[in-house]
């Protein structure tokens, strides 16, 4: 089957779903971010939907997929006045706000993206956890038309699944839905996942300073080894950071521009990243405790603690969609959590802490020169300027670390060289946007403004 | 940033020229392994890169499948291939595989093998309370595969010693 009209048909509901759900939230958006964003918004809004069809024992297939989408994209449209609002600005008339440098940037970027998304479409689903979890599953899924599996039921399989089958849904079911629209091997939606990432980097980093900075970090992002490899690998940890990091993003970006429906954009994103790594329910819990005085100082404690409380209940909601509601009232068989609990002891703690660090972060062929980039303009940031700004940023790089310890120390099946090791590309976006923040990099960025438009400084 | 700079420029022209220094130091100078950057990018894009009009001649999905996992996908399709109907083939552990293989045997396990070539009834060596319904055998060479069953030429028992060792 061809799969090219089925894919952009549904590409395009998701990008209406999402764009529609940021009118509705009357979300006032640079429309070079809303494209990114409303995809992230639109992709999860719809496997949400579309596992609602699994608990109603709807047959998993290419109809109710679609049928999914058509519903998350109808929905916000109640909101009509707000969408159209947000339709209208999203159709006005473009500027062009591309410099040369830009495109020579974006010329390099757009071939390693080629290269990503052939990739993505061309090989086989390779790591051991996909063949052995979320894509045993979804192969499974389209034959059966429902999760609940011969994978779960077969006498070769049952005792031997381990954890991987059980991980969070999310890319479980973007792979059911790719597989459904005719992709041999599902997993072109990584590529799709990666882009979306790397285009609200790319625009937040924008926002903050000149092009030409802006342009050098996003190469440096971009072309970080360890995240490159996954732009086009099926795990649950890249689509995990897009939702994780851009959640980040958009809450700093509430605070900065006081726009109060940021917050529940981030909401939405959270939630996707909940959805998209079982952990990260831990991992948000922490950030949202630490936000909770940023976002006090911006509105108010009744606001902050509103948000905190409803963005928590709203990832608890979609965490026990799976793991509580799906285990125990669909699936035949679960597994236990109670016995991959191995409890809090202090010297694993010192233990994972002091590996992840010597083995992973300052190992660079895996990040290359991110985390030196990141610990000297920290380091000249406070010394020079006597400033750690943006602050929130940095309290979510130091809460996602100590969220990635807890889980390494708590949990037997978390592994330093590979549950940390893949954990951190939630933290990697951050740092770039945080970079661009610091006053160091203002600082800079204001004086080639000046420099280019032959303006002394 | 909000200010809106001017789309061609002479100081515009240099920080373009700049970031293609830039952009050819990052991606192509590698200072020995120092600049990770280079090298990751050789071996994740520009491999590709460079072979994707002879990548892009190979269009079947099943060949490519092959190429990827090679004797992880080519072994259990001869197991499928040769069984009986009447076989319930013993899945070696991935020590025993791995002897005879220059990449991991993941296929022994009965999930990998599930995914590579579908439900078949096999029993994974791990599985002490199903392993004695097996009645078909994995046997591996440094350049042969066959499926050894009781009664043939192959001692059974000496094949479950060897599967045994080495764990």
């Amino acid at each position: 089957m061809n799969a090219t009209v089925p894919f952009l048909l549904m590409l395009g509901i998701q990008f209406v779903a999402g764009f529609a759900t940021l009118g509705a939230l009357r979300i006032d958006m640079q429309r070079s971010m809303a494209v990114p964003v409303s995809l992230l918004v639109g992709t999860f809004l719809h496997s949400l939907a579309f596992f609602g069809c699994e608990l109603l024992h709807i047959p998993l297939s290419t109809q109710s997929m679609l049928l999914s989408a058509v519903l998350v994209a109808v929905i916000p449209h109640i909101w009509w006045k707000n969408v159209t609002t947000f339709y209208g600005r999203l159709l006005s008339k473009p500027t062009w706000t591309l410099t040369l440098y830009d495109v020579v940037t974006l010329g390099v970027i757009g071939y390693v993206t080629f290269i990503a998304v052939w990739a993505s479409w061309y090989w086989p689903v390779t790591p051991f956890d996909a063949m052995a979890g979320i894509d045993l599953v979804a192969k499974q899924t389209v034959e059966e038309g429902t999760i609940v599996n011969r994978v779960f039921t077969d006498p070769s399989l049952v005792g031997h699944l381990s954890n991987q089958p059980f991980y969070a849904p999310f890319s479980m079911l973007l792979q059911v839905m790719y597989r459904l629209i005719g992709f041999a091997y599902g997993q072109v939606w990584v590529s799709i996942i990666a882009i979306s990432l790397g285009w609200i980097v790319w625009t937040a980093l924008r926002q903050l300073v000149h092009p030409f900075i802006a342009d050098l970090l996003f190469v440096l992002y971009v072309l970080t080894p360890e995240m490159l490899g996954y732009t086009y690998i099926v795990q649950t940890d890249l689509i995990n950071a897009a939702y994780y990091a851009s959640a980040a993003i958009f809450l700093f970006q509430a605070i900065e521009k006081k726009q109060q429906p940021y917050v529940w954009l981030s909401m939405i994103l959270l939630c996707g990243a909940c959805w998209s790594r079982s952990e990260s329910i831990l991992l948000v819990g922490i950030g949202l405790i630490g936000s909770i005085a940023f976002i006090a100082k911006n509105w108010s404690w009744r606001f902050a603690l509103t948000y905190i409380a409803t963005a928590g209940l709203g990832c608890l909601v979609v965490f026990g969609l799976w793991h509580v509601l799906f285990f125990n009232a669909y699936l035949p068989v679960h597994p236990s959590p109670a016995e991959q609990i191995i409890g809090f002891d202090t010297q694993r703690f010192v233990h994972v802490v002091l590996s992840s660090c010597t083995a992973v972060v300052l190992d660079t062929a895996l990040w290359a020169a991110t985390f030196i980039v990141f610990g000297v303009v920290v380091v000249v940031n406070l010394f020079v300027k006597r400033s750690v700004s943006p602050v929130l940023l940095l309290m979510w790089i130091g809460t996602t670390f100590l969220g990635l310890w807890i889980v390494g120390t708590v949990f037997s099946a978390a592994i330093v060289e590979q549950t940390i090791r893949r954990g951190i590309f939630k933290v990697i976006p951050l740092i770039f946007v945080y970079v661009a923040g610091t006053e160091l990099l203002q600082r800079a960025s204001h004086r080639l403004t000046q420099w280019e438009a032959g303006r002394p400084s | 940033m909000s200010e809106r700079l001017p789309i061609f420029s002479l100081r515009g022209l240099i920080l373009a020229i700049v970031m293609v220094v830039v952009l050819t130091l990052l991606l192509s100078a590698k200072f020995g392994d120092l600049n990770s950057y280079a090298t990751s990018y050789d071996a994740r894009i520009g491999l590709y890169g460079e072979k994707l009009d002879s990548l892009n001649k190979i269009h079947s999905w099943r060949s490519r499948m092959f190429m990827r996992h090679v004797a992880n996908i080519e072994i259990p399709t001869y197991i499928v291939n040769h069984m009986r109907p009447t076989d319930t083939v013993l899945l070696p552990p991935m020590s025993y595989g791995n002897r005879y293989m220059v990449t991991n045997a993941i296929w022994s396990d009965p999930r990998i093998f599930t995914w590579m070539v579908g439900f078949h009834p096999i029993v994974a060596w791990t599985d002490t309370t199903r392993r004695a319904s097996a009645n078909a055998f994995v046997v591996l060479t440094a350049n042969q595969i066959w499926i050894a069953r009781r009664g043939g030429a192959t001692n059974i028992d000496s094949l479950l010693n060897e599967y045994g060792s080495g764990q």
